[in-house]
């Protein structure tokens, strides 16, 4: 492309219609086979939902079946190993594959036109995590028709989960399985965060911003914090299965409490990462269904915030009753208990916007209902669970169960109700005609409260969790049979919620705009949205849920916001300031392309050939996957320089891979304070098995080799000094390969000393933790290392394409960011191992 | 139309500088010193019971570990509303200095409420 087609892209004011032609064919997806290579967040938000609304349908049916189950005393209707792994998939499957993968694809869907942009930073990323998604789902429930579906709880208890007790598959199809989708749960949860905060409309600043970015602003950093712990977890318990290592197995100095400890540092903040994007629909559709701007709004951003760092700190009380101490629990207690004042802040700022406006009682404000009055009874157990002596009662009863359904349900099925309502318009350019939701409400609305109220008193009368039968109890068997009426009044509601939403979907009438008046972006777009979401991208003068969408969508449609012609056949959108909302980088996006779908096919022969047990062909397939991802990054980007280029309203901006801080750049921060969060949790895994584990200090005296782990420091800080040599030349206009060659070899050198000490490890992994948690924390080292040595072949290989040179220098700032992060992390990793014997000996001193 | 499109320069309406993106970092420290004085009375408590120290030291331990946190996230307190008052980033400014003093101030007293009963419990039991 030639500079004159650059810069004669200034945008005119032209046709919608020629505009539209013009985009839509950059911006389209092929037909047939071609689906398969679709980026676009449309389309894959649609499949995350469709897809997550199909492993809810299996969870529910697995859900009725343990109602069947335990509908009468005594039945013989399943056996106790098929009822194991019928709830343990009932709970895995609606939490891993139902619960969070709808918020992604709504977020997916959803974010970018409400942020009025017209696509996420990473497309492919999106895709990969779809295909992850999708394959680690059905290798769980195909587990589940072959009868080795994991069958130990959805919290995987050790030592339940131990090889001891679980001697099969069923504990590894859930620790592979589960981390498989996790791995699309981190990599959307990066670039939620990326693409709202870089990715806005123009002058979208961000006091600005709809409530809605704020709220999937923070469950994007909620993730990405909350879910290291559990793949740590899950590779420390894999390795334990597969290895022997001892990390859990208390006569080996593990502890059984740590494998807790990982869960809930998860699992709690797990429940918030649900509600709060089901509280972002409410706090959206709640003022356009009440005619009224949303009360608060600095409010709930301050209370979304506390409640995100609170989630964090109290997954203690799930464990009230495994021996904490009392006054740790007294802490732990009052902050559970605390957690509901941000919470209250959202419902009183909800409940103060309609008492403000003039609500209207449509169908998705009867579903808004549903989640107020589920929702406060579940927060409201959940404040009595929080009561140390309630709980020591309750623990483990039914009691429990109705709570988290009151909470997860109220938090999760109604506002999603709620939301399907609202936005399908949008999605499918229909309304309903037909009024079957409302008595699909009442269906659910009774059935749910005649299903989970119920178990509070039936927990209450002391019936425990996860038992398959129960005797000939007066008082268990009426309340549990009433329950089970409930759960099919409940799924009969449900199913007529599908048929309304496929009879509006085929028959619905067709409409062109905003049906609900409603004030936020989205609706300011072609009705079902065009791939490229919008046809030129707004300005944004004011509160971006307060816009006139009557006035502005046309004026969007002609071209007369940002971007409002196409160049060069690039798919454009726009990067700005994170703060102001200013523009800063013309983003140049890529085509639809088949290998996210190869590149999850490979992961997920990696995970399979895992699970067989075949281990040489899983180090091929992760090698495949690896050289998958170099081969990407080879073709990503623009091979030259443009400078500035117009990109409309008299603003001319460089393009992504020109500038300091492109997209890729916040990206990887992102990720290093995941990775960062998996290495604290290792480290607290290594602290806490000191202090608390059994069978501590090792028979074994640890033994450290002073001087290969003084090399392996060394080598890493070299590393990090060529790489930032070679950046210096590369800016200077100097050829920087003997630099690169330099810190490659220098990490070839920290990973070989790496490799040579875990060989050396005195006592060995597989007899005592010390050992264990000494060869997790090198491995963790010569990981990374290893990932630095990729970052800089792919620096090497884009230099000498030309896609990588003196003003496009991302490649190298990532490599020197990752080997700076690897070269912090390791001296720290081999500085804790050197402190083994130290704090051994401390252990002497114990009375 | 509130969300008008003409705009040569990045934001004709706010003259002010924009909000330095590093200082979005300010989000954190409030809640983020709630949870380390929450792992830090944990852990000391749980060290101290596990090497035998007095009763008397690990009150004080406690003691001083939570003092520490709050005068951190008072210092913090005392610094962003001193920012606030001489530093002008416009609509989004104030915005966010509302926003991190919010967040401030309820991590304060979310530290007293939480932990500071704690400290008249009897420990190890």
């Amino acid at each position: 492309m030639t500079d004159a087609i650059d810069q004669g892209a200034t945008p005119p004011a032209g046709s919608a219609l020629r505009l539209h032609r013009e985009l839509s064919e950059i911006w389209r997806t092929g037909p047939g086979l071609q689906r398969l290579a679709a980026v676009n967040h449309s389309i894959l938000g649609i499949r995350f939902m469709v897809t997550a609304l199909a492993f809810f349908a299996i969870g529910g049916v697995l859900g009725m079946l343990t109602r069947v189950q335990l509908a009468t005393p005594m039945s013989a209707f399943m056996d106790v190993g098929t009822y194991n792994q019928v709830f343990t998939m009932h709970g895995s499957i609606m939490l891993f594959l139902f619960a969070i993968p709808m918020l992604e694809g709504i977020a997916v869907y959803l974010t970018p036109k409400i942020l009025g942009t017209r696509d996420f930073a990473f497309p492919r990323l999106t895709a990969y995590g779809y295909w992850c998604y999708l394959f680690g789902g059905t290798i769980l429930t195909v587990s589940l028709l072959a009868g080795v579906a994991p069958d130990g709880g959805w919290f995987m208890y050790t030592p339940l989960s131990s090889n001891v007790y679980t001697p099969g598959i069923n504990a590894d199809v859930w620790l592979l399985g589960v981390t498989f989708v996790e791995i699309s749960a981190l990599t959307l949860a990066v670039e939620i965060a990326v693409s709202t905060l870089t990715m806005r409309a123009p002058g979208m600043s961000l006091d600005r911003m709809p409530v809605f970015g704020w709220y999937m602003l923070v469950t994007a950093f909620m993730m990405i914090l909350a879910f290291p712990p559990l793949i740590l977890g899950s590779i420390l318990l894999e390795s334990e299965r597969a290895f022997g290592f001892a990390f859990f197995d208390p006569t080996r100095g593990g502890d059984p409490l740590l494998w807790q400890h990982l869960f809930w540092l998860f699992g709690h903040p797990d429940v918030y990462i649900i509600f709060l994007p089901m509280a972002g629909l409410l706090s959206t559709m709640i003022p356009v269904l009440a005619g009224v701007p949303l009360a608060g709004y600095r409010a709930i951003i301050v209370a979304i915030i506390g409640l995100a760092f609170m989630s964090f700190g109290i997954w203690v009380h799930h464990m009230f009753t495994v021996g904490i101490p009392h006054l740790a629990l007294a802490f732990f207690s009052a902050g559970s208990a605390i957690v509901a004042v941000p919470t209250a802040v959202q419902l009183f700022a909800w409940l103060a916007t309609l008492a403000q406006g003039r609500p209207r009682w449509n169908v998705p404000m009867l579903y808004v209902f549903g989640f107020f009055s589920t929702f406060v009874i579940g927060g409201l157990t959940g404040v009595m669970l929080a009561i140390v002596p309630f709980d020591w009662q309750a623990h483990d009863t039914y009691f429990v169960v109705a709570h988290f359904h009151y909470v997860i349900a109220g938090a999760v099925a109604f506002p999603l109700i709620a939301g399907l309502y609202y936005w399908l318009p949008l999605l499918t350019g229909r309304v309903a005609v037909y009024r079957l939701s409302v008595p699909a409400f009442w269906l659910i609305y009774i059935g749910f409260n005649l299903t989970f109220f119920l178990m509070h008193l039936v927990g209450l009368l002391g019936m425990p969790r996860r038992i398959n039968t129960y005797p000939d109890f007066e008082s268990w068997t009426f309340l549990n049979m009433l329950s089970s009426v409930g759960g099919f009044i409940m799924t009969i509601g449900f199913a007529l919620v599908v048929v309304d939403l496929i009879a509006q979907i085929r028959y619905g009438r067709r409409i062109r705009r905003d049906p609900w008046h409603a004030a936020t972006l989205e609706w300011a777009m072609p009705i079902p949205p065009a791939p490229y979401a919008f046809a030129s991208l707004p300005h944004i003068e004011a509160r971006a849920d307060r816009i006139n969408v009557g006035t502005l969508a046309p004026q969007l449609a002609r071209g007369e916001g940002y971007l409002g012609a196409t160049r060069n056949g690039w798919q454009e959108t726009l990067g700005v300031h994170m703060t102001s909302g200013a523009p800063e980088q013309l983003i140049v996006l890529p085509r639809p392309t088949y290998l996210p779908l190869w590149t999850a096919i490979a992961t997920a022969a990696a995970v399979l050939t895992m699970l067989a047990k075949l281990y040489p062909l899983t180090l091929a397939m992760a090698a495949v996957t690896a050289g998958l991802f170099v081969f990407a990054a080879l073709n990503a980007g623009l091979d030259r320089d443009h400078g500035l280029l117009p990109v409309g309203r008299g603003v001319s901006v460089p393009v992504h891979t020109e500038c300091a801080h492109p997209p890729a750049w916040w990206a990887l921060v992102f990720t290093l304070i995941a990775d960062g969060t998996l290495f604290t949790s290792l480290v607290f895994g290594l602290l806490f098995l000191w202090v608390a584990a059994p069978n501590w200090p090792p028979v074994a005296v640890p033994d450290t080799g002073l001087a290969l782990s003084l090399v392996c420091i060394l080598a890493l800080a070299a590393a990090a000094f060529f790489a930032r040599r070679a950046l210096v030349r590369l800016v200077g206009r100097q050829a920087p390969r003997l630099f690169i060659a330099l810190a490659a070899l220098a990490l070839l050198v920290a990973i070989g000393v790496a490799v040579v000490l875990i060989g050396g490890i005195v006592p060995r992994p597989s007899d005592h933790a010390l050992g264990a948690t000494a060869a997790a924390l090198l491995t963790f080292l010569a990981l990374h290392a290893g990932i630095g040595l990729l970052f800089l072949l792919v620096a090497t290989l884009r230099l000498a394409s030309g896609r990588a040179g003196p003003t496009r220098t991302i490649d190298l700032r990532l490599a020197r960011l990752w080997i700076d992060y690897t070269a912090i992390t390791g001296a720290l990793a081999v500085g804790l191992v050197l402190a083994l014997p130290a704090l051994v000996a401390l252990l002497g001193m114990r009375p | 139309m509130s969300a008008a499109l003409p705009g040569r320069t990045h934001a004709p309406e706010d003259p002010a500088r924009p909000f330095p993106m590093r200082d979005l970092w300010w989000l954190v420290p409030g809640f983020a010193l709630w949870f380390t004085a929450l792992s830090t009375v944990y852990a000391l408590h749980h060290i101290g019971c596990t090497f035998g120290w007095s009763a008397r030291t690990i009150h004080l331990g406690l003691a001083a570990a939570l003092a520490i946190h709050l005068a951190a996230i008072g210092i913090l307190c005392r610094i962003e509303l001193r920012r606030g008052a001489s530093r002008d980033f416009g609509h989004t400014g104030r915005f966010m200095h509302w926003v991190i003093l919010g967040t401030l101030l309820a991590a304060l007293g979310k530290v007293v409420l939480t932990l500071a009963p704690a400290l008249f419990l009897s420990v190890c039991l």
